[in-house]
């Protein structure tokens, strides 16, 4: 039954994210070609302000394009969820649970998506903005590149393979736990009757704050504790690899506590106006 | 008579308002059952408890010997009030969704109805009219071969002509060894389909009789047997 909620929420939900992350790969590219091209060279007031205007416009563009996903992923969960839609998704004979997973993976694979189109089109503009203003300054980068990546490994003891599957396994999960933020604050908002969508914003706050208290804890109190005048590198890069253990494993036992918070809501306590 | 199913001291409050109050009901097999009441009887809170879309302050609901959960979700088939097909989707998308998640719905039978309506299988349901969505509802959902249907006011806001369609389409789709539960306060338009009625007053079963039983005993047809029950 999950291959089959994956099979509906991807086709019927494709749509919308895809037209966003369209847009803003269409935004970068009219950026570089305007970067790129000989009028960006030109000494001109009005030009200037156009420069100005249009950087502004970028940076607004793919803030509003990665949130514009989120949001939309909220109001379909939402939607499908407790709304009209919900007699139809509820009286599935499918598990909760199924029905949660299903969208939750819809859900971190378009954030994803979105994540890599957003780290592209700044990397994009960048090189542009670089090859326009500092020919020689591509060069160097692209130069440099490896020997910051090698400095970074031999400071974290990792070689290059275990650092990118870290980063892919922790950027997963830290979405998924985004995701799952999402999901179970507009579940505890139906315990707001006649204010559920209030109830979700507010449950969404909470969690958010509590999140971010939870994280400052757990990341400054190790670093006070941390023996800096014993460093060396070797206990620096122990310590950065056990706090990105720490975290990842915080991160997943969060997931979890959110998706059971989702996923008992659902099953216990659905009251469908 | 076998019970398909049994509903014993079932109560929903929200807050102080109590929507069903203690109630015990049986449901038979091979019925079709009017749910009788006026507005705010209780009717829809009791049906969306059977659907497993409302989950009960106290008491029990066990339909074909299960607590509301998956096994009875794959047994009932049930039109609520409102549109609850995403307007985006395609006439087709729709069928297929039943077809996918429903091992009892017969794709044929919900064709030839289509068919019937003339409403092209890649329509889009928001181009087509509010009444025609409403039908190709009623028709997926009578295409399954459930023990239990339950149609909540499926003839509320409809005209004459529409109201036809759809109970001729219960009707022809339903089967001897299935019960149907039919929500309504247009008593006059349904009588002649029913074997049985209940009727609801503030969340308690006034009465469950058989309609022939009604008849006789007091010589009066469902709608005014109503009538004077509900009289203010």
């Amino acid at each position: 039954m999950l291959k089959k909620l994956l099979k509906y929420d991807w086709t019927l939900y494709w749509r919308t994210p895809a037209i966003i992350n369209i847009f803003l790969l269409i935004i970068t590219g009219v950026g570089v070609i305007f970067l790129i091209s000989p009028l960006w060279k030109l000494d001109d007031q009005l030009l200037e302000y156009l420069k100005v205007l249009a950087g502004f416009f970028y940076v607004v563009s793919i803030f509003a394009g990665s949130m514009a996903v989120t949001i939309y992923i909220a109001i379909r969960y939402y939607k499908n969820l407790y709304t009209d839609e919900g007699y139809l998704t509820n009286t599935l004979p499918v598990a909760p649970w199924q029905i949660i997973l299903s969208k939750l993976l819809i859900s971190v694979a378009w954030n994803l998506i979105t994540g890599i189109v957003v780290m592209l089109s700044v990397f994009a503009l960048f090189m542009a903005f670089l090859r326009t203003f500092d020919s020689d300054g591509v060069q160097e980068v692209l130069r440099n590149a490896p020997e910051i990546m090698q400095f970074l490994l031999d400071f974290l003891d990792m070689n290059a393979f275990t650092l990118i599957l870290f980063s892919v396994v922790y950027t997963v999960i830290s979405t998924t736990f985004s995701v799952l933020m999402i999901f179970s604050a507009i579940a505890l908002g139906q315990l707001f009757t006649g204010h559920r969508v209030a109830g979700a914003v507010l449950w969404y706050i909470l969690q958010y704050v509590v999140v971010q208290i939870a994280s400052a804890v757990f990341l400054n109190a190790p670093i006070m504790l941390f023996n800096v005048a014993g460093f060396t590198r070797s206990s620096g890069s122990t310590f950065i690899r056990a706090l990105w253990s720490g975290q990842t494993l915080a991160t997943i036992l969060g997931s979890l506590l959110l998706f059971f918070i989702a996923e008992s809501m659902l099953r216990r306590n659905l009251n469908l106006e | 008579m076998e019970a398909l199913a049994e509903i014993k001291n079932l109560t929903k409050a929200y807050g102080r308002k109590v929507a069903v109050n203690d109630m015990n009901l049986t449901i038979p097999r091979g019925r079709i059952i009017g749910l009788l009441g006026p507005n705010g009887s209780g009717k829809t809170t009791l049906i969306k408890m059977m659907s497993g879309l409302l989950r009960p302050t106290s008491g029990s609901i066990l339909i074909n010997g299960c607590r509301p959960g998956i096994d009875t979700k794959a047994k009932i088939s049930y039109l609520p009030e409102r549109t609850y097909l995403q307007a985006d989707m395609k006439v087709c998308d729709a069928v297929a969704i039943f077809q996918d998640f429903y091992p009892d719905f017969n794709p044929e039978r919900a064709k030839a109805m289509l068919d019937s309506l003339q409403v092209p299988q890649d329509a889009r349901l928001k181009t087509l009219s509010k009444g025609t969505r409403e039908k190709i509802q009623l028709i997926l959902v009578m295409s399954r071969n459930a023990d239990l249907f339950i149609l909540d006011e499926p003839i509320a806001g409809v005209d004459p002509a529409a109201r036809d369609y759809i109970l001729n389409t219960i009707l022809t789709n339903y089967n001897g060894n299935s019960s149907i539960l039919l929500s309504t306060h247009l008593i006059s338009d349904i009588e002649n389909i029913l074997d049985e009625v209940i009727f609801i007053r503030e969340g308690q079963v006034l009465a469950q009789m058989g309609v022939d039983q009604i008849r006789e005993e007091h010589g009066q047809s469902v709608d005014s047997y109503f009538r004077r029950v509900f009289a203010c």
